[in-house]
């Protein structure tokens, strides 16, 4: 039955960091960004318990990305704390992986060695690295492409890389930035499925931006919808469906899960009202 | 269930479209083989029907050694012996097909070259026959020799130094905004000077004209490579830094695993652009006074209206300008592999 042979020397699972927003707001000074400058996060208070799925959506550029990125440590907030695992993040992390909406994959690098990089750079000796490189791009599916380059490989298989690249580096929080947008929905699906499977097995901490409704409702335990600019948390709404979601063809056909899906979309309709109202005044 | 169970009951890798067959090039047909070859051994037949039949026009008492009979019978030579490996190995044809476009082509300009010189249209010593530049080659082959020998040293020393210079400067100025923000207004100052500009200075300065012709060399290739490296480490893409940074890459790290193989491919158009230039100023600095080289020996053979030693000498520096630069495209395909399939290779 197993698949997968789980390499030696792999460190026992461990559930993720829990991660606490207080208080945290971003403005940005005029002339950056896409608009004027001034507040782009108000006042986030979050808690996000250990080993969690979190999605957050909200109506286009109300600042989801920027949170993101507080968490991942590629900017630093205006105000408040951004504390992972009772840490203030200060900057980039190994142990925060992140997979951004382009691939972002190293074009000169093999896929194994895409996947490499980052134990490498942690220090962790060549062998080992690549074994666990492979377990990991086993799990996706990528055993047969380890030597291929990411430019001879489909956007769904080079996203999976950039999963793969994230995870091996065995992160107590994985942040994900609208991944899929750029994938067919059949291939999105199959890729979904695969990082619920992912969560599944490791139980860490995952935090999920999207502005896909659904897709937000199917993936986690608890969806975060963001007001429009400058954002605040609008509501968090706790979905609860069973865990293991991809053994359930029906479950999008239910009655609980339009439930779930109208509640989100509700909300979101009420938040993107408000930014259109706003810019018309 | 556990998590290994799990996986087993994931689907199979979706069959992805991820080979990319190389195209199969069908090999040269019979024909085209056949046409080659006939139409090379007729044109090196009348290459050699013109050298001997027509009689030299205006010719002195003292016989010049033949050296155009041999060439062309070694020519005709080769047609036959690529003529029987196109047909034992039709592998080889695309190979054998490449020899014949030269051969045909060279013929095709001897033949002309041959009647003319024959008939006394062009006249010796500004317009020799074949068989005087060839003659070189053989009568004048130690120091020709000697002087690619000097040549090259000058040409390696001087463009090493320029590429080193070129790549450290254009990475420091790439990676560091202070770096930039000091250096930038000189850079743009000097570096356009031409190098020929400096030939003042360089025989001022520098105890010799090997040290003062390395100078030039060095120059004249720093600024393209420099700019170039510059530019490349600009153009890497932030999300790419970011990625190596939220992946636990540090500075240093990040210069040297991201920075410096994603500005790889501008580097190297910096390196061959600046190939072009070290050239010329190759064959400026060996008129300034080295004592060997081709420049010089084109500068010597000129003084003594010997041009048929200044053509056997243009022809070697093209050879050699072909070597190095092929030299350096080995070693980007090995370093720039990957590009493959992205560029037009």
């Amino acid at each position: 039955m197993v698949a997968v042979a789980i390499p030696a020397g792999q460190p026992p699972r461990r559930l993720g960091s829990p991660v606490e927003l207080l208080g945290v707001s971003k403005s940005r000074p005029k002339g950056e960004g896409r608009e004027a400058g001034g507040a782009v996060l108000n006042q986030i208070n979050l808690h996000v318990t250990s080993g969690s799925f979190v999605s957050i959506v909200g109506p286009g550029g109300c600042g989801k990305s920027t949170l993101l990125r507080l968490l991942a440590g590629l900017d630093l907030p205006s105000a408040g704390h951004v504390l992972v695992g009772g840490h203030n993040v200060k900057g980039p992390n190994p142990r925060h992986g992140i997979i951004f909406q382009e691939a972002n994959l190293f074009p000169w690098l093999s896929v194994l060695h895409n996947v490499t990089f980052g134990p490498l750079m942690l220090g962790i000796r060549h062998d080992e690295a690549e074994a666990k490189a492979k377990h990991w791009l086993n799990f996706l599916g990528l055993s047969r492409f380890l030597h291929r380059y990411p430019h001879q490989l489909s956007g769904g298989m080079q996203q999976r890389v950039a999963i793969a690249r994230a995870i091996v580096n065995d992160p107590d929080l994985l942040l994900a930035d609208e991944p899929f947008g750029g994938l067919d929905w059949i291939t999105r699906e199959q890729v979904c499925d695969e990082l619920l499977r992912l969560w599944h097995t490791t139980r860490k901490t995952f935090i999920y931006v999207t502005h896909a409704l659904e897709e937000a409702v199917y993936m986690s335990q608890r969806v975060i919808v963001l007001s429009s600019r400058p954002a605040t948390v609008a509501r968090s709404i706790e979905i609860n469906l069973p865990d293991q979601r991809w053994d359930y063809p029906e479950l999008r056909f239910t009655p609980e899960y339009a439930h779930l899906v109208e509640e989100v979309r509700t909300v979101f309709t009420e938040q993107t009202a408000a930014q259109t109202g706003a810019s018309l005044l | 269930m556990t998590a290994q169970e799990l996986q087993v009951t994931r689907p199979a890798a979706e069959p992805e479209s991820v080979a990319v067959a190389p195209d199969a090039i069908l090999p040269p047909s019979n024909r085209i083989i056949n046409l080659g070859a006939g139409v090379g051994v007729v044109l090196w037949l009348l290459v050699l029907a013109a050298h001997r039949l027509i009689p030299q026009v205006g010719a002195s008492f003292k016989v010049p050694a033949d050296y155009l009979t041999p060439v062309a019978l070694v020519v005709l030579g080769i047609f036959g012996v690529t003529f029987g490996i196109a047909y034992r190995l039709p592998t080889q044809r695309p190979r054998v097909l490449a020899i014949y476009r030269v051969l045909i082509v060279l013929g095709a300009v001897l033949i002309p070259w041959e009647v003319a010189s024959r008939l006394a249209w062009i006249k010796p010593p500004f317009f020799p026959s074949p068989s005087k530049v060839i003659g070189v080659y053989i009568e004048d082959s130690s120091k020709l020799l000697l002087s690619i020998a000097y040549s090259m040293r000058l040409l390696v020393v001087g463009y090493l130094i320029g590429c080193i210079a070129g790549v450290s400067f254009g990475l420091a100025l790439g990676w560091s905004r202070r770096v930039s923000n000091w250096s930038m207004f000189w850079i743009r100052l000097i570096g356009p000077i031409p190098a020929t500009a400096w030939i003042p200075l360089a025989i001022v300065i520098f105890p010799n004209s090997f040290t003062a012709g390395v100078f030039l060399i060095a120059f004249a290739s720093w600024f393209p490579v420099m700019m170039l490296t510059w530019s490349g480490v600009a153009g890497v893409p932030k999300a790419l830094l970011e990625a190596a940074q939220t992946l636990g890459a540090d500075e240093k790290r990040l210069l040297r695993q991201v920075v410096i193989p994603a500005a790889l491919p501008s580097v190297f158009v910096g390196l061959f652009m600046s190939l072009g230039t070290a050239f010329a100023i190759l064959i400026v600095a060996e008129m300034l006074g080295v004592k060997a080289g081709l420049g010089w020996y084109i500068t010597w053979a000129q003084g003594w209206s010997e041009y048929h030693k200044v053509y056997a000498a243009m022809l070697v520096l093209g050879a050699l300008f072909i070597t190095v630069v092929s030299g350096i495209f080995k070693i980007r395909d090995r370093l720039l592999g990957w590009q493959k399939g992205i560029l037009r290779w």
